[in-house]
């Protein structure tokens, strides 16, 4: 009797087919509401989370930029403006629901001239070898099934030179941290998401699929496979979320 | 996360809720798109990078390429710089340097130096058109009379101290005063240039 392939949905054991269609749903969920759970959970915090995502991912005029997992557009609104009109940046995500909600957005922003559009996998990315300067992931790893795969499509999709990079939950630094982290995501943000978003069940997913998720080190070992040099990361926030960068030389 | 990240996203919102004010100004940042802005501060030995975007500015503290234009000076001279009227001295002077485009400088300072933010306009969202009208002819007329009750209080002060204590000398006083020492001055000067020629004449008639 042959075992079935298996992976984790936050603590949940699921057929690795299903993970895909679960997360989908999870995220058709909190869409219309994300960007202020987003402020509520982190407190405004994310938003500098960002920022220096985005400092560290040295994007320049005329650059293209995949965002991938780019849901409402926080990153992507960033590289529009650094890109320049003669660059391009492609928004992305699995999730029509998080795309739909990221592209008004953008509009309403008035981002329109560098901007582009595509419903993808991360794991299996439909651009030509060697397209972009760089590719980022924002709080989109976590929830991508095979994520060794997702490294290797981000590897051949970069221009050499160009740098991967992801923005993440990881895991904290110290106990006491820890301990206070475990408290406010398993009690807080659930409460949180029950009151705001009507959706408690999301946000423990939220909170599971961070522990899920592999430690610094790991990701960094991770993306070295996938071929990335020059590979480091940056802690924030006493580790909470950690910024992992690799290079294609 | 470091004061001066946070320092740097603070100022960063400030200053698109300043531009939000005025639409036009909004309008002229929005074609610099594409364009980076140095600015070196000197004394916190810190680079801000402005990059103007549709509908948003952002300023990051790390810009991997070259900026099109470097503007440095102290924290107050670069603040000053949206000050049309003090921002050509301060150039003149050497407070602040410009590297680069000088152009893109000069647009920038032009924008800024520009900005006629209608505060009634903005008023008039919260309480609506007409008590914003209201409120914006007091403040005006208050202003006025201040300027006003602060020139009278100017000369007021003036003419007791000159002619009622007679602490202070007037104008005219003053100019004959020192047209006076004008004369005294050039009638030393004639009376040295005199005695040099007296003296010479003295030692060849000696001789």
């Amino acid at each position: 009797m042959t075992k079935e392939n298996t992976t984790h949905f936050g603590y949940e054991q699921v057929k690795v087919g299903e993970k895909a269609e679960r997360v989908r749903a999870v995220f058709d969920s909190v869409a219309t509401r994300y960007d202020l759970m987003n402020d509520l959970m982190s407190m405004g915090v994310h938003r500098l989370w960002k920022r220096f995502a985005v400092q560290l991912a040295g994007v320049r005029p005329g650059h293209r930029v995949l965002d991938l997992a780019s849901g409402t557009g926080d990153l992507a609104a960033r590289f529009a403006g650094l890109t320049g009109p003669e660059g391009l940046v492609v928004m992305s995500d699995i999730n029509a629901a998080m795309l739909t909600q990221g592209r008004i957005r953008m509009a309403d922003q008035g981002l329109v001239g560098n901007l582009a559009y595509v419903q993808i996998d991360a794991e299996q990315i439909p651009f030509p070898d060697n397209s972009f300067d760089c590719i980022t992931i924002g709080f989109g790893l976590r929830n991508v099934t095979d994520k060794q795969k997702a490294l290797a499509a981000m590897y051949r999709a970069l221009k050499p030179g160009g740098r991967v990079l992801i923005l993440e939950f990881s895991q904290p630094l110290n106990k006491p941290l820890k301990a206070a982290y475990d408290l406010y995501s398993f009690k807080l943000l659930p409460l949180l998401g029950r009151i705001v978003a009507n959706d408690e069940q999301s946000y423990r997913y939220l909170a599971e699929s961070i522990r899920m998720h592999p430690n610094q080190e790991r990701l960094k070992e991770m993306m070295e496979e996938a071929g990335l040099e020059r590979c480091d990361f940056h802690n924030m926030t006493g580790g909470v979320v950690a910024i992992h960068r690799g290079f294609k030389l | 996360m470091s004061v001066s990240t946070l320092a740097c996203a603070g100022l960063e919102a400030a200053l698109n809720s300043y531009l939000d004010l005025d639409a036009s100004a909004r309008k002229q940042m929005d074609k610099l798109h594409g364009r980076v802005i140095a600015f070196e501060i000197l004394g916190l030995a810190q680079t801000v990078y402005l990059i103007p975007g549709p509908g948003k500015v952002q300023l990051l503290e790390v810009f991997e390429g070259d900026p099109d234009c470097c503007i440095s000076g102290s924290p107050l001279a670069l603040a000053r710089m949206s000050d049309r009227y003090a921002s050509s001295s301060q150039l003149f002077s050497g407070e602040v340097a410009i590297r680069g485009d000088t152009e893109l400088a000069h647009q920038l300072s032009k924008i800024l130096g520009a900005m006629d933010i209608d505060w009634e306009e903005q008023l008039s969202h919260l309480t609506g058109d007409l008590i914003a009208h209201r409120v914006g002819n007091l403040l005006r007329a208050t202003r006025d009379w201040g300027a006003n009750s602060n020139a009278t209080l100017c000369l007021d002060i003036q003419e007791y101290l000159q002619e009622e204590l007679r602490l202070l000398p007037g104008r005219l006083e003053i100019e004959h005063f020192l047209g006076s020492v004008d004369t005294l001055r050039d009638d030393v000067e004639r009376l040295q240039a005199r005695m040099t020629l007296l003296q010479k004449q003295r030692q060849l008639d000696s001789q």
